[in-house]
């Protein structure tokens, strides 16, 4: 119990510094914060008669409405009916007909759903008038400078020992790094089995095993070691140099001996984190959506972000085609597009399944950048590791396609690399290690949601 | 035996989308207690938590042919149900949303527990009262509930990285008041 609450916090605690690392150095007090948090939580577990008896209802709810899709007809339309009618089955006698909840072309329609969508903004004008750079330090610890470096690093090292020293089962195949040829020899990654493009979107882990997936097709060889990926944590140089924004240029930080800013350039704030090279912005204040106005095309949308990437000079050669991952409305007109990261044409993916990458917020009505995520050093060592997946193992992983309840099928699965974050003590250290990413072919729904699935080739524990 | 208890999500909701609502019944088992603590860690009344969670699953079950998981998660849908039926509930009892509506519901159930719990939640505004009621919320819904980025940001109608900065915002501001020589 006590193991499950740590995890909890910890988790949370990572959560917040992966939301904003100006705070990492403050682990401490995040995890009293948390751990203060969850202690107030109120206890809330339901009466088990009060779960069956909703439980009761909610089939038999079901049933009716399965039962009156016979009668359905536009002019059926009944805003009047409630929750209440359903669960209990009752129809509407209008005018000698049978009235229930709506349809159009033989979708049921909620006569009262509002989806939730409420938005609260701040001041209906930005200000840009916040000229140079108040910065905020924290974190204390004395760093190397910025970190950053840009395109693509990535060095076949031999296994440190610290690697070694990793606590028993993290990486069960630790064992065979000592094998990795020695030094700083290769910048080469490429296996011969090299990836197809895929589209950016998100995926899910498998839930509950994966008997509910199936795969009719021939999995790839494998090779028999891959490059596990551990991002440096002390890469010089690089990328903060050369990024401006909105005029404030980035390299006058170089030199500070912190290890994490929060600066204000412009409109945006900054969050630098020099010791592990990562840096996102967001505009200070919240934008007011304008109602009326017209809201971009995908394609503006996307020319407005890749200007941006352009302006702060950030390059994208290590990364794929930008996506829309979230349309804008005029309801809700700020759109997501992500730029997925690839290494050495290998899509990355988190443990979560949505691709890592960098995530820049558009308002599709001002046309403006809102906010910019998932930029970081791409600078790695690389460890080669035994695969301990074999070909067999994963296909017995799956479901039949035979079997009932139906199948999610999936499609021809790509050489990935899957991040895993760990901790250790106050560090964190980020890991990409291989992966078979299978994109979900069917059903419709789950192909809507862009979903996949990864399955690591290392043992992960 | 239940047909539906090993499908995963994405697949009961596919089901639902096909009309089959009897998939809707596993969807109910595997979010009831969550959507209860939900309603019961802001209103800490048990009556109030279960008649709000009888509103929330009977129209979760009307609406589920037209959720499109397009927009985002089937939780983040659910839990926005959940939301206006908790602002709807505020709003019937003439309070205002946060955590100060608490301590005048009461249904005399269990008084003891509840004057307890009231009791810590003055703690929590120690952390939480000077935050805007998104930011407390968003607090809540990642501390208290567990729930993903994703789903907060579809609950909240932001995008996922604005709801990461609403919290990582809202975080700092707590750690500010606890440590003012964070800043």
């Amino acid at each position: 119990m006590k193991e499950e609450l740590e995890k909890e916090i910890n988790g949370i605690v990572d959560d917040i510094i992966r939301t904003d690392f100006g705070l990492k150095g403050d682990r401490a007090g995040l995890g009293r914060l948390v751990s203060d948090l969850l202690a107030i939580r109120p206890d809330a577990s339901p009466d088990e008669s009060f779960v069956l008896k909703l439980q009761e209802k909610i089939n038999q709810g079901a049933v009716n409405l399965t039962k009156t899709r016979s009668v359905l007809s536009d002019k059926a339309f009944s805003p009047e009916r409630t929750a209440k009618d359903i669960s209990e089955g009752r129809t509407q006698a209008t005018a000698g007909q049978i009235s229930t909840i709506g349809t159009k072309r033989g979708r049921l329609i909620s006569p009262f759903l509002k989806l939730p969508y409420s938005y609260i903004f701040g001041s209906a004008a930005m200000t840009l008038a916040i000229v140079g750079a108040i910065f905020y330090i924290s974190g204390g610890q004395t760093g190397s400078g910025a970190i950053l470096t840009f395109p693509t690093d990535i060095q076949i090292s031999a296994a440190p020992s610290r690697f070694e020293a990793f606590p028993s089962g993290d990486f069960s195949a630790a064992k065979t790094a000592a094998s990795a040829p020695s030094g700083n020899e290769s910048k080469e990654l490429s296996l011969a089995a090299a990836p197809n493009a895929v589209a950016a979107g998100q995926m899910a882990s498998p839930s509950g095993g994966l008997k509910n997936y199936y795969f009719t097709g021939i999995l790839p060889d494998l090779p028999n070691t891959f490059p596990v990926l551990l991002a440096k944590s002390d890469s010089g140089g690089g990328v903060l140099n050369k990024l401006k924004v909105n005029g404030v240029d980035l390299s006058a930080f170089n030199n500070t001996s912190v290890e994490t800013m929060l600066i204000k350039a412009g409109e945006y704030q900054v969050s630098l984190n020099f010791k592990k090279g990562e840096m996102s912005l967001y505009k200070i204040k919240d934008e007011e959506i304008s109602g009326g106005a017209a809201i971009s095309s995908d394609a503006e949308i996307i020319r407005i972000a890749d200007e941006f990437l352009n302006q702060i000079g950030v390059e994208k050669a290590s990364y794929g085609e930008p996506a829309i991952i979230r349309t804008a409305s005029a309801a809700y007109p700020f759109a997501e597009i992500l730029y997925p990261l690839t290494l050495n044409n290998y899509p990355v993916f988190r443990q979560g399944g949505e691709r890592v990458g960098i995530n820049i917020a558009v308002n599709a009505q001002t046309k403006s950048v809102v906010s910019l995520q998932g930029l970081s050093t791409l600078a790695f060592e690389a460890y080669p590791y035994e695969i301990s997946a074999t070909k067999e193992e994963i296909m017995r992983m799956f479901g039949n396609e035979e079997a009932k309840p139906v199948k999610t099928k999936l499609g021809a699965p790509l050489f990935s690399y899957l991040e895993i974050v760990r901790s250790r003590g106050e560090e964190t250290e980020r890991f990409l290690i291989p992966a078979l990413a299978f994109p979900v072919k069917e059903p419709a729904a789950a192909v809507l949601a862009n979903q996949s699935v990864v399955i690591p080739l290392i043992t992960v524990d | 035996m239940n047909p539906y208890k090993e499908l995963p999500e994405t697949e009961l909701v596919a089901k639902c989308l096909n009309h089959e609502l009897d998939a809707f019944g596993e969807l109910y088992a595997r979010y009831v207690q969550k959507i209860y603590a939900y309603f019961y860690r802001r209103i800490l009344n048990r009556e109030g938590a279960e008649d709000l969670t009888s509103i929330t699953f009977l129209k979760a079950l009307e609406g589920v042919a037209n959720f499109n998981p397009a927009r985002g998660p089937f939780g983040a849908w659910l839990y926005g149900i959940a939301g206006n039926n908790l602002i709807d509930f505020y709003r019937r009892t003439k309070k205002t949303e946060g955590l100060e509506q608490a301590e005048n519901v009461s249904d005399g159930v269990d008084v003891e527990k509840e004057i307890h719990a009231k009791a810590e939640l003055e703690r929590a505004r120690g952390y939480l009262e000077e935050l805007p009621a998104e930011q407390k919320n968003i607090i809540l819904l990642r501390v208290w509930d567990g729930l993903s980025f994703k789903e907060i940001a579809g609950i909240i109608g932001k995008s996922e990285p604005a709801a990461k900065m609403a919290f990582g915002r809202a975080v700092r501001k707590i750690r500010a008041k606890l440590s003012p020589s964070l800043n």
